[in-house]
């Protein structure tokens, strides 16, 4: 019996993911923050109530925040004025952000989270990371990894509806340094 | 005045010291606070211990909570909200995390009871034994046996049996000494009844042993320890068994060899992150037809289908040329230019002259403009190789471009894009919501299934579909976007742009080839 208890532990041990961090946030209020942006205006997540959120945090360092970055693009072009991308750069210094962002083209708003306050406000260790927020500023959704244009368009729908998704999606990502 | 600058210098040093035990108070507090936390890089270690800039970073979210007033337990109820409990490195004592506290201290109970149980019973043995009485025949035939000189290995039965014969010589030597004087009668008598008992013992086994058909013994129940003896040692083998097959398929599925030095050594099983291993079903096969497979994935802009293919080829020639050569450029779409120079560089090192890894690796060097005069020898030795021709004027183009402006002009020379718009054949309309992506694609006129140029992708779209295509949308950073072109769309159904699926609808425009600065270019999907 001891050697099948130690068989079921070692099983379930290989099956589980030890570097994948499950967020107790999807379902809650999103934490409250305010940033700085690129341009120098100040956002506060607050705010933007009434509107779907999503907040991506991201790296210029980070190879699959540069995969989705077009993606992310063209996706918020097709947005109405209900919905808000914004961008939070982590672990980064401004000079690259900056060259990231016109290196990609990207229109939606960016900010810095200079002390990674913003960051651990939303558990975040693997980027990029996407947060669906609802319009009553409920956290519907997470994504680790760069969100497939499909799922982030579903996502966004969810969210606006206010809807829960049961699981956080993943994909390709890189740890936070 | 001497005196009052005295006491001001003694007031400031007093008014540092009690800063400075306060910082030390307050960086103890952290330190402790800290130490309980795990890092969400490095995992294995504490905040307080990991060198990761987000350690840096949590412990200075400590610092300012401590500032504020809040006591530990705030501050690592904080933490849990945001990461849950993974983040202590002692799991709390309550719900399923008991096991973990338990299971020693059950464990080591188990064994002091088992270890007591055990003592228990052998010591009652020891202690029943001279209670036993002992079989007058089999005594005889013992005493009968001691007497002869040539035991082991006399006559019988049963096979020559050492312990036994061991015991008779004891048995002799007893009297031996008894005979010499060196015994006192007291103690013959003890040794003499514990040889011929142990004597007795060991004859009543081989005898047991030796006989064709025992009888049951009807000491336990009929069959109930034979039986027992029978299925222990099947039970074993059937858990050892699958035991092994268990752990053969975890180990398996998550660890395999590496296919490139871009690849991890973790597999999909595990992380969901990993590229796909050579173990993987379709990884197998000829390299030749591997490397064709990829080249016309390749071009069909089927990526996934051609990463699998090229890896098939460099599981078997890490170093293939041709393969290398497309990996690069397939990574340096993705946007990992390292790890396309990697393979470019791979693809150069075993043949130097391969136009198209000197095309895409003096590109990729041009475009990010980190090494400008590496992006001109590169395009140099390009053009050595092109015969006189169109392709050999848009490489000279690019290397005088190098010369005038190494970091700018290639992303988005001002050139004029293609407008038009695409519409889809009644007969396909229910095709067109959900998940489907337009792609719009132009390549060099005349190049047939060759590389697109420029591809427009269009999630859900709503027919008819205005679209412009021009020099943001080519697919290697620093081509030009120039003419003439032929221009073609598909509508992908299940929008995953990495497969294709038979009956897709697709067309080309009527008026191809095209010139940039064209309007009212219609493509009809049919």
């Amino acid at each position: 019996m001891g050697v099948g208890l130690v068989l079921i532990l070692l099983g379930y041990g290989f099956y589980r993911d030890p570097r994948y961090i499950p967020s107790p946030l999807v379902g809650g209020a999103a934490p409250d923050f305010s940033l700085e942006t690129f341009k120098g205006e100040t956002v506060r997540l607050s705010d933007l109530r009434g509107k779907t959120v999503l907040l991506d945090f991201w790296a210029s360092w980070c190879l699959p925040c540069r995969a989705e970055a077009r993606d992310l693009e063209a996706a918020w072009k097709r947005q109405g004025d209900d919905v808000v991308f914004l961008g939070i750069n982590i672990q980064d210094s401004k000079a690259e952000a900056l060259k990231f962002i016109d290196e990609f083209g990207i229109t939606f708003v960016n900010g810095q989270d200079p002390d990674g306050k913003v960051s651990v406000d939303y558990g975040v260790w693997g980027i990029p990371e996407a947060f669906f927020v609802s319009p009553t500023g409920r956290i519907t959704y997470k994504h680790v990894g760069a969100v497939p244009p499909p799922i982030l368009a579903a996502k966004l729908e969810e969210a606006r509806r206010d809807l829960v998704s049961a699981d956080s999606g993943r994909g390709e990502h890189q740890a936070i340094r | 005045m001497k005196i009052v600058a005295k006491t001001a210098i003694l007031t400031l040093l007093f008014i540092l010291s009690v800063n400075a035990q306060a910082d030390e108070a307050l960086e103890d507090r952290v330190r402790a606070i800290a130490s309980e936390l795990r890092c969400v890089v490095c995992q294995n270690l504490s905040v307080a211990d990991s060198p990761a800039e987000m350690a840096v970073q949590m412990r200075g979210i400590v610092r300012e909570q401590l500032k504020e007033g809040k006591t530990p337990d705030e501050i690592r109820s904080y933490f849990v909200s945001k990461y849950g409990e993974w983040v202590l490195l002692a799991p709390p004592a309550h719900g399923f995390n008991l096991t973990v506290w338990l299971l020693p201290f059950a464990v080591l109970l188990a064994g002091l009871v088992w270890a007591a149980c055990f003592l228990r019973r052998w010591s009652r043995r020891k202690r029943d034994e001279p209670e036993e009485p002992l079989d007058p025949e089999l005594l005889e035939r013992v005493r009968a046996e001691a007497a002869r000189a040539d035991f082991p290995g006399g006559p019988g039965r049963e096979p020559p049996d050492e312990e036994r014969g061991r015991l008779y010589q004891d048995l002799r030597e007893l009297d031996f000494d008894r005979e010499a004087g060196k015994l006192s009668e007291a103690d013959y008598q003890a040794l003499r009844e514990r040889y011929e008992r142990q004597a007795v013992r060991r004859l009543a086994e081989s005898l047991e042993n030796a006989a064709p058909d025992p009888e049951p013994e009807m000491t336990h129940p009929p069959g109930a320890r034979g039986n027992r003896r029978r299925w222990a040692p099947a039970a074993w083998a059937v858990v050892l068994l699958a035991g092994g097959i268990t752990l053969g398929l975890l180990l398996g599925q998550s660890l395999r060899p590496r296919t490139s030095t871009e690849d991890s050594i973790t597999g999909d099983f595990m992380t969901g992150t990993g590229p796909q291993g050579i173990s993987r079903p379709g990884s197998s096969g000829n390299p030749e037809e591997a490397l064709r497979r990829g080249q016309e994935a390749f071009r069909r802009q089927d990526f996934k289908t051609a990463i699998e293919a090229f890896r098939t080829v460099l599981g078997q020639d890490p170093g293939h040329p041709l393969a290398n050569a497309y990996m690069g450029m397939v990574l340096a779409q993705a946007g990992h230019t390292d790890a396309a120079l990697e393979a470019l560089d791979r693809a150069l090192s075993r043949t130097p002259n391969l136009s198209l890894a000197l095309w895409a690796k003096g590109m990729i060097l041009y475009q990010e403009g980190r090494d400008p005069d590496g992006a001109r020898e590169h395009l140099q030795r390009l053009e050595g190789l092109l015969p006189a021709g169109e392709q050999k004027d848009a490489v000279r183009e690019i290397i005088a471009k190098i010369g005038q402006a190494p970091h700018e002009t290639p992303k988005a020379p001002a050139r004029p894009g293609i407008g038009g718009t695409v519409r889809l054949d009644p007969g396909h309309a229910g095709q067109a919501g959900g998940k489907a992506i337009l792609y719009i694609v132009a390549r060099p006129a005349g190049a047939g299934g060759g590389p697109p140029l420029a591809v427009k992708r269009i999630a859900a779209p709503a027919f008819p579909v205005s679209f412009s295509l021009g020099p943001g949308d080519v697919m290697m950073p620093g081509m030009a976007f120039e003419g003439p072109l032929d221009l073609s769309a598909r509508l992908d159904r299940d929008g995953d742009p990495l497969t294709r699926e038979a009956g897709e609808p697709a067309g080309a425009y009527d008026g191809n080839p095209v010139k940039p600065g064209a309007t009212n270019v219609t493509i009809e999907l049919k």
